[in-house]
């Protein structure tokens, strides 16, 4: 974790971030090293995590995280993270599209499992741990740039906010990485930052 | 032989893999390209699990030149090898890869075994130890080629290689609707493939049974042949593309094999084509001079190389290359990619267009009245 970046956004290194929706948004430079700051703060912190990894591998991150001094091997095992390999569950349909040729997948039913795994991962580590989890997406442009219309990523977006805010008490935590490219000439990604103003 | 008595304390971890070696910076695989100028700026070679991406010049030329590059050098280290392309005929590709340039040791010295016992006097630490060296690496990590000769078929045939022309493209029944139907076998048959040759790091490996890597080689993805129509549909983004370089990376990244896609990016709508970087691991662009006006700066090369992206794997920071102002030459016989530098200025007159022009000194008299520079 990085001891600056808590400086600059005024967050103490033992403080949990409830009821915080962080967008974390790049356009030229790479900012993936946040996303990674997050992870090892909120694993820290002992709260737990929902990580949905949507661009790389479980094996990219555990090694990143071994390097801030964070095992996410272990992690798994005492049930303080759930990692949801988003890359081969949205492989996997790009691939069986093809297989089954009479039951096409639908986008919205695609987002909606999607959507649906996140919700029960985050049930399940708020009852074992008894604290409200974080719920961090890597690159939720990557839904954008796979063609998941732009209103239905926002709706998902909406529905994960209120996720975190569905008990009176503690509330979670929601850190989205979005990053825009050097050259999107369509509006979709702007809308997503849009979403993280406020 | 050994020389120390010093032993590693772990045992090595790192797959031992013809053809492969561990990165200088981090823990990954690497293979080479089979162009070793472009090994060294990308950080060595391409990552075991990668998607490499080659935006093409406008004639498609040097795309296809360093293609074969890539098949070649699956030759030459024993890779599995798995080539298609709509636009041409993969196996009359593989006719035309280049012939390695092979270092002949030659003949043994003859007096070998009379090696006479000279007592060394100062060297005498040494005196155990063989006077050659005896075991020379036979399969290295990247290779020379030949461009005026082409591959023995025979050596070809060595390996385990496949291809999928366009008719084996036409003949597909699936239909989805997500993805356009070509892409959608491409991507079933790489799964296949995968799955047949053992290569997926999922698969239980037993420990005689060596691992061996697979290089994919895609040529011309997304050309008309493959019914795509520059990333459009109609008025909309066709996301076919974009799925398919998703689902081929999520293969990959459980797999031991690389791919190596060409596209002719200049046929896209450009925020297609920052899509479509984004979803590959390193992305290069040729840009030939070919058909263009010469900068006189630059004659000595072909074109020019750009790194639009390098992967970022297991670590917060890729490779960075010394310089990005590469350009390539094509030689009569090999391919190189170099920094960009400008020739040396060997004319006596400047060739800057600010020097201001000098007169010619009058024969007559000796008073100068030229306008030299530096007249008094």
């Amino acid at each position: 974790m990085f001891l600056e970046i808590n400086n600059l956004i005024d967050v103490k290194q033992t403080e949990r971030l409830n009821g915080w929706f962080a967008g974390i948004s790049e356009s030229s430079v790479e900012g993936s090293f946040l996303v990674h700051h997050f992870l090892s703060h909120s694993l820290k912190t002992s709260t737990p995590v929902c990580f949905v990894a949507l661009s790389q591998s479980f094996g990219h991150y555990n090694t990143i995280s071994q390097k801030f001094g964070t095992n996410l091997t272990t992690q798994k095992e005492t049930n303080k993270l759930v990692f949801v390999e988003g890359l081969k569950l949205l492989g996997n349909t790009c691939c069986k599209d093809c297989d089954k040729g009479d039951n096409p997948i639908d986008d919205k039913s695609v987002l909606t499992n999607l959507l649906q795994s996140i919700s029960t991962s985050y049930k399940e580590l708020k009852e074992k741990n008894g604290c409200s989890p974080t719920i961090i997406i890597d690159n939720i442009s990557v839904l954008i740039v796979l063609g998941f219309d732009t209103r239905d990523v926002i709706t998902f977006c909406h529905y994960l906010h209120e996720l975190i805010h569905e008990d009176i008490g503690e509330k979670g935590c929601l850190v989205l990485y979005a990053s825009n490219g050097k050259q999107n000439g369509d509006g979709s990604n702007e809308n997503l930052m849009e979403l993280d103003g406020p | 032989m050994t020389s120390t008595s010093f032993q590693k304390k772990s045992k090595a971890k790192i797959l031992q893999i013809p053809g492969a070696k561990p990165s200088l910076y981090n823990n990954q695989l690497l293979i080479s390209t089979g162009i070793p100028s472009l090994d060294s700026i990308i950080g060595g070679g391409v990552a075991v699990g990668t998607v490499f991406l080659l935006e093409e010049d406008a004639y498609g030329n040097y795309g296809r030149l360093m293609l074969k590059y890539f098949c070649s050098e699956a030759v030459m280290t024993g890779h599995s090898l798995h080539l298609t392309s709509a636009d041409r005929d993969p196996q009359q590709i593989l006719k035309e890869l280049p012939a390695p340039i092979i270092d002949d040791p030659g003949p043994p010295p003859e007096d070998a075994t009379n090696q006479s016992d000279e007592h060394m006097k100062i060297a005498w630490r040494y005196q155990h130890l063989p006077k050659y060296q005896s075991n020379p690496t036979s399969i290295k990590f990247g290779h020379y080629y030949d461009l005026t000769k082409t591959m023995d078929p025979e050596l070809t045939n060595s390996i385990d290689h496949s291809t999928i022309s366009e008719a084996d493209l036409c003949t597909c029944s699936s239909s989805s609707i997500s993805m356009n139907e070509k892409y959608a076998l491409l991507l079933e048959k790489i799964k296949q493939k995968i799955d047949d040759g053992k290569f997926s790091t999922t698969t239980q490996h037993a420990q005689h049974d060596k691992r061996n890597i697979l290089r994919i080689g895609i040529h011309s993805l997304g050309s008309p042949q493959w019914g795509e129509n520059g990333g459009m549909k109609g008025e909309n983004f066709d996301f076919s593309l974009s799925r398919f370089l998703y689902g081929c990376r999520a293969l990959l990244r459980s797999a031991f094999a690389v791919m190596m896609i060409t596209v002719q990016s200049h046929l896209f709508h450009p925020a297609f084509v920052g899509r479509l970087r984004k979803l590959c691991d390193t992305v290069i662009q040729l840009e030939s001079f070919a058909g263009s006006e010469k900068n006189p700066a630059c004659k000595e090369y072909h074109g020019l190389l750009k790194i639009h992206q390098l992967p970022r794997l297991n670590s917060l920071l890729c490779h960075m290359p010394d310089t990005l102002d590469l350009g390539f030459k094509l030689r009569r016989k090999k391919f190189t990619i170099e920094k960009l530098h400008l020739p040396p200025e060997l004319s006596e007159t400047a060739s800057r267009p600010q020097e201001d022009p000098v007169y010619k000194k009058s024969p007559a008299g000796c008073g100068s009245t030229g306008k030299s520079k530096i007249d008094f």
